[in-house]
């Protein structure tokens, strides 16, 4: 824990529905910048956010389409650079590559979709505070928003009638990623 | 929208009143044309009709075999998403009793359709021989629809006793059937969730044992003299593929015309087509696994079985069954659209139920009609041939539908547990 206040509203909500609600409420008055908190990963949440799709499926699909034209290529340059006809089959035979190819697919793209969860989490090394409560690791929801000046009561308005169970003003903020 | 996965917590209650006149002039026009062809079939060569009998009785019997074993898939893994998707697949169980019946005639004609009873492959012969076939395949099959019915039985039961005082009179007798010796609603549904959960895997295990000896009896046997392992993996898989796809044709159909939008959701229509989509990779998978250790090997009496698929005139159908299979749906339905999009999943349905069906004539035909000694490409025999099949599906599927409701009505409380931890339940929308 650090000294450090948030300058939002951190809203604890006991049901999903509730904090969907909430998230849509905000959304719908234009206050899209918010943070979300779930014990558990929820598909509700995400819809109601509506979180633009991440960049890490190009990873997985570069990554996959590089594996499969390199196990390819490996069959083809290792059996171009030492030709021996086996089984009266055409030097270069598709069908005995698609194992390796396959298999070379799973591993790159499997690796790579890890280093775009790494490069686009900025991880390792991202330290920030984030306000936080215990109660998210023990089945409660939250919902954090830094309402522009002026705006703070209708947010606060909205927190409360989606059925908030608390509305924090100024949570405490902790350090969290420190590797 | 918490619960959008799920639908509604109650789901309507939806039975046809009767055969809609549309239901009954397909199912007429289809035995009539059907049986008029194949008669006519038979007269002008009985050979051919009977081989094309075969086929059809193959590809039919997978596909209605197939959705049943869907149903038991969905329950023993107590998949809630298919909660309004189980009673659909079921509905094909009708058909497996027509389908014992029908696979009679097929050892008085023997002699036309397995190359073996002419000419007796020596020390095969104690396998291959028309008793035994016969013997085996009604004990096996039997056994296998008998569990077939049990499971769609137990499924039943609790919805019939909960509607057996609201039911039309024609169908009293059906519904004191189902409800024999009744122990009341509560008892009743832990019971059917006790022995549906026996039953499911007893299933699923007869189910991969039959359907393998129907695919070494049936399309093995045809060239007597080649095997493999995985013919049968390969056969009972493209039989569940071709379940998921009637279940996913049929759930968009029963969606439009019975007015179910609110019970068969977009996230379903998702689910089914994950599930069409990935045993459509399976089936390409079972395909490559036997193909590649039969290309590799190059034995002359493994490939034997290849060369007569890829040769003129077998080979453009073999590639459209790798293309129908495979290569389209999966490139179709990869995205999430398509699969949620009821009409594409739809479309494509039909394509793999297409394609299922030529995949069924390429595995029997070139084993019997050699592409080099006058190959037999699909004409209006073996056309004509599926339309009573057709029909007799189509009318066990309505039947179904007229007796019973189209979506299960009582809730497993393993599925309990599950719907109530995801959202409040929604309650019903008004049915029937």
């Amino acid at each position: 824990m650090s000294d450090r206040k948030g300058s939002g509203l951190l809203a604890i909500f006991a049901e999903v529905d509730a904090a969907c609600a909430a998230i849509e409420g905000l959304r719908e008055k234009g206050l899209r910048d918010m943070v979300v908190f779930s014990p558990t990963p929820r598909h509700e949440l995400e819809h109601a956010l509506h979180t633009p799709e991440v960049p890490v499926r190009l990873f997985t699909l570069v990554g996959g389409l590089t594996g499969a034209g390199s196990g390819f290529a490996l069959g083809i340059w290792t059996s171009l650079n030492w030709p021996l006809i086996t089984g009266g089959k055409p030097i270069i035979s598709l069908p005995a590559f698609v194992i390796p190819a396959f298999e070379l697919m799973v591993l790159m793209g499997a690796l790579s979709t890890v280093v775009g969860l790494f490069i686009n989490a900025r991880l390792p090394g991202a330290r920030h505070n984030v306000v936080y409560d215990r109660s998210f690791s023990a089945g409660r929801f939250g919902v954090y928003v830094e309402p522009p000046a002026g705006r703070e009561d209708e947010a606060r308005t909205i927190l409360r009638e989606s059925g908030a169970l608390e509305v924090r003003e100024g949570p405490e903020e902790v350090r969290v990623g420190t590797l | 929208m918490a619960h959008d996965n799920f639908a509604a917590y109650r789901l309507p209650l939806v039975r046809l009143e009767r055969t809609p006149a549309a239901a009954r002039t397909a199912i007429i026009a289809l035995l009539v044309v059907g049986v008029i062809g194949f008669v006519a079939s038979v007269l002008t060569d009985p050979t051919r009709a009977w081989r094309a009998y075969l086929y059809n009785w193959l590809f039919f019997t997978s596909i209605a075999q197939g959705a049943i074993i869907f149903s038991a898939a969905t329950i023993m893994a107590r998949g809630v998403w298919a909660r309004g998707i189980r009673r659909i697949a079921q509905s094909t169980m009708g058909f497996l009793p027509i389908a014992f019946v029908l696979l009679i005639p097929i050892f008085f004609v023997g002699g036309k359709v397995f190359p073996w009873v002419e000419h007796p492959v020596p020390g095969k012969d104690v396998w291959l021989n028309i008793p035994f076939l016969a013997v085996r395949s009604l004990v096996l099959l039997g056994i296998l629809f008998y569990l077939s019915s049990r499971f769609v039985y137990w499924s039943l039961r609790p919805d019939a006793g909960a509607l057996r005082d609201r039911v039309p009179d024609r169908l009293r007798g059906v519904y004191d059937r189902l409800t024999r010796n009744w122990q009341g609603q509560a008892v009743e549904e832990e019971r059917a969730e006790r022995n549906l959960s026996r039953l499911g895997p007893a299933l699923a295990l007869v189910y991969a044992v039959a359907f393998s000896f129907v695919a070494w009896d049936y399309v093995m046997s045809l060239e007597p003299h080649w095997f493999s392992t995985l013919i049968g993996p390969y056969f009972f898989m493209g039989a569940f593929l071709g379940g998921i796809a009637l279940t996913a044709l049929t759930a968009v159909i029963c969606r439009g015309t019975l007015g179910l939008e609110k019970a068969l959701v977009p996230p379903q229509f998702h689910d089914l087509g994950k599930m069409t989509f990935g045993f459509c990779v399976f089936w390409a998978y079972m395909f490559w696994s036997q193909y590649i250790v039969i290309w590799y090997g190059q034995l002359p009496w493994e490939q034997a079985f290849l060369i007569h698929r890829l040769s003129k005139p077998y080979g453009p159908f073999a590639l459209f069954v790798f293309l129908g299979l495979f290569v389209i749906p999966f490139f179709g339905l990869l995205g999430v659209k398509p699969k949620k999009t009821p009409s594409i999943l739809a479309t494509f349905a039909a394509l793999i139920l297409f394609a299922l069906w030529i995949e069924r004539y390429v595995l029997v035909y070139p084993s019997l009609y050699l592409p080099d000694t006058g190959a037999v490409t699909i004409g209006w025999q073996e056309i004509v041939t599926a339309l009573p099949f057709a029909g007799l599906l189509l009318m066990s599927m309505v039947n179904f539908a007229t007796r019973f409701p189209i979506l299960q009505q009582w809730i497993p409380s393993a599925d309990k547990e599950i719907l109530l931890t995801s959202g409040e339940p929604v309650e019903a929308v008004a049915g029937d």
